[in-house]
Order: C-alpha cells, then structure tokens, then sequence
C-alpha cells in the first residue's frame, strides 16, 4: 500500500470511526496518522496535512470534553420517573414495592422526587430505618453532607424512631461518611427521659415490618478455591446495609482482593455480631476503590449474606 | 422474571440487549420499533445523553398475541454499555429473563467486547442467575462496515473468542440496516419462551 493510500484509508476509517460515536477511537487513529505524516517529510503538502488532522483532533478532544462534561444524571420527566417506578417494582406487598420505586428512583439518580418518595414512607412509618438509610444515601449522593447532619437532627427531635433505631441511623450515617472520607460530628443519641415514649407497641410493629438484620461487626471467610485455597481471612465490618456488609482490603493484599471478585460465592462465611456467632454464606456482589480520605486507593468489597 | 397470570392467561417476561458501548444495542430495538410496529403496545422510551449515548436504558413493549392460548407480552430492554455505568446495567438486568449480546465487529472493539462480556456474567451471578444456561443470543453487528473497508472481525474468531465456552446461538447483523436484527429477536424469544415453559409451564 503506497503512502498516499495509507494516508486516505486512516482518514476514512477515523471518520467512520467518529460516525459511529466511537471518538476516542476516531483520535487514536488520528494521532498515529499525526504521526506517520510526521515521519514522511516528502509530502508537497506536508504542513497542510499535518495542519488538517491537527484540527481533527482538536475537533474531537472538544467532543470527548462535551461528552465527558455531561450530567452522570439528568432530571426525567415525572412519566419517566413513573415508568421507572413501575419497571424496577417487583415486590407483591404495597409497601414494599413502595420502598423498591422509591429506591429505583434514587439508582437512577432521581433524587428529589427519591427524598419525597422516602419521607412519606418515614412519615407513614412504612420501614423507617431504610427509609432513613435510603435518605442519606439520596444527599450523599449529591454530595450534600450538611443537609445529612441537619436531616438527623430532626429525626432526633421528632421522635420517629426509638432510640435504639436512632443509634442504628448514626451507626449507618457515620459508616456511609467514612466511606467518603468526611469527618462530621454528629449529634449523640441519648435515652428519651420518659421510657414510655416511643410507644412499645409501635416499636414493635415496626420490628416485625423491617427486616430483622443483625449487626454484623467481623466476618470469616474460609477460600474454597483459588490461591487461596483452604486458608481463613478474618475481616472487620466496615459498614452494614441490610445483609451487605463492606469490607476494606488493603491494596498491598492485591492477591486477596482479587479472590473477591464480584459475583465469587462464599461457601463458608462466619459473622461475627455483638450477641452471637453465626456460620453463613454469600457472594461477592461488589468491589470498589477506595477513592477519598485515609484509605485511599484500597479495595472496598461488598459481600451480601445470603443467610444462616 | 417473568410474570404468568395463569387466571388470565398472561405471560410477560422481560428480554435484555447487553454489550459495549455503540455496538448498536439501541439502534436493534428502534428497527425492533419501526419494523415490527403492529407488536408494539406503547412508544420506545430512550433516555440518552450527548452524543446519544444510552445513559439510562431502552424500553420497548411488545406483544407477541395469542400464543398456545396465552397472551404473550415481552419487555424488551437495552443497558448502556460504558463501563462507568455498570449500577445501572446491575439495575436493568434485575429479574431478566433472556439476553442478546450485541457485540461488536469493528476490530478495535475486540476488547470491550470480551470485557462487557465477562461484566455480564458478574452482574447476572449477583442476580443469581448463570450466564451458561440463561437463555442468550450473540449477535455480531456492523458487519456491513466490512464492505466499506474498515478492519472487522472475522465471523468465526468472533465466535471462537466470545462463544467458545457459551455456545449459544448467533446472529450476523448490521442493525442500522435491520440486517439479522429480527432473526436474533426471534431466536432469543424462542429460547427464553421454552426455558420459562419448562420454569412455568405457561401452555398448559
């Protein structure tokens, strides 16, 4: 293939390439067609070449920018935000599925009608907790640390919850905080000064309604298969969500977390919680970098317990 | 999951096209829409960002009619492919019930292809789901861009390299033609319809 011929087809295929929406591609051909016209200096037109895929490039580094600067989430109509209710709903009890829209909404980054969603379901004492959970979720997601404090500070003055379930919140909002590398003090939660309030009944309705979930402090994990094969790992919790518990490998232990891949099953889980010890089992359901404060840049894995 | 009404005799399942990104999950469901219109119960909801980049997913309701005396209604679905989506591809393949795995024939897509595949398996084992028996169709698409001189895959190192071990069914297609977009439907229908037959029982 002659020079010229060379040069002509790299343009079609970064033209075709940049059709197709595939714009990093379209620039990587460019470049290396930068830099084989840069290479052959004999072109008559050697500087106008060199000048029009320049353009190109810039061309494109504007709409990988574009693309890169658009919002993670858009505001959908409220039909779309129904439809979405609506097609992520697959509990068959009324208030479930209520919770489950209500999350859907907040997984597609629907957050203010999500906060509307979940203060009703608070304020009809439809599953508090998670309600309350779901809401920090919601403002930590739009990184709005302040409105979290202030959130819980109502909760506290309100009464909704009782004070063990208002422990449980600052336990959650403290772990969820941490994750994201902010330190914020957070108002105590202290004993009401009349026992009777919230009424027993209440609380114990409430317990029936919410998933009865231990707190999960530590968590054995014996290897059934890979490197490392018949050995136990003892784990601290990190951070509790129903039955998802997070745990914080080290990136020095890269051969550990890479035996946590998402979707790995755990034959033999041991959990450890404040009143008892319990053999389980799970999968690996998610793994991330740590991406902000101390632990920055190490492995945050989620393992959901599939039960006892 | 699908969901049979046998009072009614109403079956409603739901069908996921997966794959990375602009390998033309989007443009196979709106030649789905244009092409097979009479099915269609609803409009096509798309939501995407710049550069028609699928951010959300792809809904599209169709109606099969009566079969063996069930009314057959199908949920067709894309994911958006880049990997930074990867909650959202979680949230869509909740409950599935078959996919097509729309890959890529454009050589520089080699590796997308593999890695949106194993993402795939990751997210449906998180759903407790197998990517060995969930009913799947492959579909190879852009062939067409082959003719135009563009360097694509060959058809048999496609299936060697992505269907090897999987061994489903595949399709060649050029879904802005609508070449092989409704055999790979078809034969996805088919395989998720008998596999929730054996589930449900829903002819009976």
């Amino acid at each position: 293939m002659s020079e010229k011929q060379h040069i002509k087809r790299a343009l079609k295929e970064a033209e075709l390439y940049q059709a197709q929406g595939l714009v990093e591609e379209a620039k990587g051909r460019y470049e290396e067609l930068l830099k084989f016209i840069g290479e052959s200096q004999h072109f008559s037109n050697h500087e106008k070449l060199i000048g029009a895929v320049k353009g190109k490039i810039q061309a494109l580094d504007k709409t990988l920018s574009k693309i890169e600067g658009a919002p993670v989430t858009l505001e959908l109509s409220h039909n779309v935000q129904d439809l979405i209710k609506n097609l992520f709903t697959f509990s068959q009890t009324e208030e479930a599925a209520a919770m489950e829209g209500a999350v859907a909404l907040a997984k597609f980054g629907q957050f203010e009608r999500a906060l509307n969603e979940f203060r009703s379901l608070l304020d009809h004492k439809i599953m508090p907790v998670m309600a309350a959970k779901n809401i920090i979720r919601c403002y930590i997601s739009m990184n709005e640390t302040d409105a979290v404090v202030s959130e819980f500070e109502q909760w506290i003055s309100r009464e909704l919850f009782s004070t063990e379930d208002l422990q449980n919140v600052r336990t959650f909002i403290k772990g969820a905080l941490q994750r994201q590398g902010i330190q914020i003090k957070l108002p105590e939660v202290t004993e009401p000064k009349q026992p009777g309030a919230p009424p027993k009944t209440r609380k114990k309705r409430k317990k029936k309604e919410e998933d009865l979930l231990l707190d999960i402090s530590g968590v054995s994990i014996r290897f059934d298969m890979g490197p490392l094969k018949g050995q136990t790992v003892d784990f601290d919790v990190d951070f509790q969500s129903a039955n998802t518990v997070s745990i914080v490998i080290s990136v020095d232990q890269r051969e550990l977390a890479e035996s946590l891949a998402p979707g790995t099953r755990l034959a033999e889980l041991q959990c450890y919680s404040p009143i008892t010890v319990f053999r389980s089992h799970g999968i690996v359901s998610g793994k991330a970098t740590v991406k902000q404060g101390p632990r920055k840049g190490d492995y945050m894995v989620d393992i959901k317990i599939e039960g006892e | 999951m699908a969901v049979f009404n046998a009072k009614d005799r109403i079956i409603e399942c739901k069908l996921v096209y997966y794959g990375p990104g602009r390998g033309g999950k989007t443009t196979n469901l709106e030649y789905v829409f244009k092409a097979f219109n009479k099915h269609t119960s609803a409009e096509m909801v798309s939501i995407n960002t710049q550069g028609d980049r699928t951010l959300f997913f792809d809904f599209l309701p169709i109606g099969l009619g009566k079969i063996r005396g069930c009314d057959v209604r199908i949920q067709l679905y894309t994911v958006p492919g880049q990997p930074k989506y990867r909650s959202t591809r979680k949230m869509v393949l909740k409950g599935v019930d078959g996919v097509v795995f729309v890959a890529d024939s454009l050589e520089i897509q080699r590796k997308p292809n593999v890695e949106s595949l194993k993402d795939l398996a990751e997210n449906l084992a998180e759903e407790n789901k197998n990517v060995f028996k969930i009913p799947l169709v492959m579909q190879f698409n852009k062939r067409d861009l082959g003719d135009e001189g563009i360097p694509i895959m060959p058809e048999d190192l496609m299936n060697r390299e992505l269907n090897n071990k999987l061994k489903a069914p595949y399709h060649v297609a050029s879904a802005l033609k609508g070449t092989g977009v409704g055999a790979t439907l078809k034969e996805a229908l088919l395989l998720t319809l008998r596999h929730l037959q054996k589930e449900l029982e829903w002819t009976k």
